[in-house]
């Protein structure tokens, strides 16, 4: 107790204070820039938190995270201008509403909404936290091996559109991990006799070619200047506020659906906006009016965006297994600090969980007020052309990935990876598996290693051992899966049939 | 109108076709790099082989399935048509997103032809080349002001601005303060030593 009142205490002090602020600014700032999101701007971010303090890294990082969800739905609402693609849900009632001079009202919910949502993120990763960390116990390095192994699969099967190609881009991400000198034999892999490649190539410019460069591509090719005329900034900001508390049934609900969703590996906030909107879509009375500018349709889409949050974290950091594309980067940010998610954070570093879990609600009170405050302003930042933004993207990239260790191969690295990426993208290839794969294949590598050296029964460690089992079979069903349902779906159609 | 759907399915194969044959350009790569590792994991001790071995077969044999299935489109091998638990996800937001966006929101974008990619590789590498002979320093001026001007931007105001703003990040805020290392490059070091500047 003492240690939670101590790091809620500490958050107000500086420089913690005006780390949150830089994160939460930069946070509403990338959520309105049209084609740039949390994934981009925290993985343009990591380099830079290489030499802070982990926890002030981590302040920033997680402010990042938990704001610019709230500065898309602003201009969703009053431009009709998604900042980010889970955004595009907000717009659906959102800016309906504005056109009826009712701007401030939809605003207002979704602001309500927001700080509520993030209350319910941090408060269910707080209540889980003690059940995971009794589960986690159980583990030894069989279970961390087959724990990475889960979430390389249950990443490569939820980011991409066939499992297939997600098992490839994570197993080539796994391949470019093993580069470099092995830890416990101390052979050079793969490194054609070069310096640079005996050092391992490094997350870090992967990760900034692969997501954020490939984007800067992308946004170049499609010019995508959005040029939008606002609505007047009028209607009653206490309908909005009272609005969600009249549809407290609503917003649990919606909250329910976010979590689960977030738990789900790779399903981040837009598959849970999308869902919770349709749910209550279907369920609600006088479903006609949503789509027409019902307020119900921006409290369910947006407390879905805000509440997945807590399911993204938690198994982030109490397994290490990402509950979004932005955890998978996350957690390369753990990796760069020399922090291993799992037993280890919440035995040695559960100052550092507190922390992100009140980042998250307080970064998101300050969201909706910068947001709110700023609402016009933000017009003009969706105007910023993507001639302006791209250059911007690579030069911090590039710089990213130089300034860790000072190789200028880093930087070939990086832009080969942004070539490669943005043809990953163009073919239904997702690049985060390939991240992830570098991320979590040198803590599979130990794992199996450890696990075996252990073992006096040689790979049957990881069968003998139930934990390792039951994850083992959850891996198996997560690859298998398509092939499990249609075992499970035929049955119905014969019977329908007949 | 027979001979029009039959057209347009030609056409739309064709296209399909066209579009399967350009993920060579990913999965070529992949098939030689994983085989790469897989063969070449034999020459190292046991213990450093394993990983590579295993994961580098397991990726080359996906993605030789995928190449089998681009060079032969009938075959249903490497046809990877299996939607895990997020292609549910993903088609059931699709299918929402589809239904309830209609008519609320188009993004408006630019077709992405062989020659905007040509343009914004030249683009990207010209930035690698500034920070590869400049520096970060000096380079990121070259970087945003060329592929500013390559971009047929003519707005001085807007540059300027950038430029500012960008310089505030890197020079104050990362250079000063979070003590980044200093780089002026491959070519304009040499120039700053023999001069004495540096």
């Amino acid at each position: 107790m003492e240690l939670f009142l101590s790091t809620l205490y500490s958050l107000f002090q500086w420089p913690n204070v005006a780390y949150m602020l830089a994160g939460t600014i930069i946070g509403v700032v990338v959520g309105v820039l049209p084609g740039i999101g949390s994934v981009h701007a925290i993985a343009l971010m990591i380099p830079f938190t290489w030499k802070m303090e982990t926890n002030l890294a981590f302040i920033l990082l997680v402010s990042i995270y938990a704001t610019s969800k709230f500065g898309g739905s602003v201009t969703a609402i009053l431009f009709n201008i998604p900042g980010d693609n889970p955004n595009a849900v907000t717009l659906i009632d959102g800016f309906p509403m504005a056109k009826q001079g009712k701007a401030r009202t939809a605003i207002a919910a979704s602001a309500t909404v927001s700080i509520l949502g993030g209350l319910f993120s941090a408060i269910s990763v707080l209540v889980f936290l003690p059940v995971m960390y009794q589960i986690i116990l159980l583990f030894g390095p069989a279970e961390f091996f087959m724990l990475a192994l889960f979430g390389l699969s249950a990443i490569a099967a939820v980011s991409s559109k066939t499992i297939g190609k997600g098992l490839i881009t994570g197993g080539l991400g796994v391949l470019i991990a093993t580069i470099g000198f092995h830890p416990l034999v101390g052979q050079a892999r793969y490194s054609f006799g070069t310096y640079y490649l005996r050092d391992g190539v490094h997350m870090i410019p992967v990760v900034l070619g692969a997501l954020a460069m490939s984007t800067a591509i992308q946004l170049w090719m499609e010019k995508s200047s959005i040029v939008a005329k606002g609505v007047p900034l009028s209607g009653s900001v206490w309908e909005g506020i009272m609005a969600v508390f009249k549809n407290i049934p609503l917003f649990i609900r919606s909250c329910l659906i976010a979590w689960v969703i977030g738990v789900a590996p790779g399903a981040g906030s837009g598959v849970a906006g999308f869902v919770s909107y349709a749910s209550a879509a279907k369920t609600c009375k006088n479903p006609e009016n949503f789509g027409k500018g019902d307020i119900r349709g921006v409290i369910a889409g947006d407390t879905a965006l805000h509440a997945c949050s807590g399911g993204d974290i938690l198994p982030t950091i109490t397994m290490g297994i990402p509950g979004s594309a932005t955890m998978a980067v996350l957690l390369g940010a753990f990796a760069l600090h020399g922090i291993a998610p799992g037993p280890q954070i919440i035995k040695f570093h559960l100052d550092l969980v507190y922390l992100i879990v009140f980042t998250l609600v307080i970064a998101h009170c300050i969201s909706v007020v910068m947001a709110v405050g700023f609402s016009r302003g933000m017009e003009k930042l969706t105007k910023v052309q993507a001639e302006i933004i791209s250059p911007l993207i690579i030069v911090l990239c590039l710089i990213g990935s130089y300034i860790g260790r000072e190789y200028w191969q880093d930087m070939m690295v990086a832009t080969i990876f942004g070539i490669f990426g943005y043809y990953l993208k163009k073919h239904g290839y997702h690049p985060i598996p390939l991240v992830l794969g570098i991320v979590l294949g040198p803590i599979a590598e130990n794992g199996f290693f450890q696990a075996l050296s252990f073992s006096r029964n040689g790979l049957l460690v990881f069968i003998t051992r139930i934990p390792s089992l039951i994850i083992l079979l959850c891996v198996l069903a997560v690859i298998f899966w398509p092939y499990i349902e249609k075992l499970y779906k035929k049955p119905k159609t014969s019977t329908s049939k007949v | 109108m027979d001979t029009d759907s039959k057209g347009k399915g030609l056409d739309l194969s064709t296209k399909e076709l066209k579009k399967l044959r350009g993920e060579l350009v990913v999965i070529l790569p992949i098939f030689l790099i994983s085989l790469y590792f897989f063969l070449g994991s034999f020459q190292y001790k046991p213990e450093a082989r394993d990983v590579p071995m295993l994961i580098g077969l397991l990726t080359a044999i996906l993605s030789g399935m995928r190449l089998f299935h681009i060079i032969f489109p009938k075959s249903k091998i490497g046809e990877f048509k299996e939607a895990g638990l997020a292609g549910e996800f993903d088609s059931m937001k699709g299918k929402i997103e589809e239904g309830v966006l209609k008519g609320h929101y188009e993004e408006v974008t630019q077709e992405k032809t062989f020659r905007n990619e040509v343009k914004a590789f030249i683009g990207l590498i010209g930035c690698f080349a500034a920070f590869l002979l400049f520096g970060y320093i000096v380079g990121t001026f070259f970087a945003i002001a060329g592929s500013y001007y390559f971009y047929g931007q003519r707005k001085i105001g807007a540059l300027l601005i950038t430029l500012a703003s960008m310089y505030i990040i890197i020079y104050l805020l990362l250079y000063k303060l979070l003590e980044a290392p200093e780089d002026f490059g491959l070519m304009l070091e040499p120039i700053l030593m023999s001069l004495g500047l540096i």
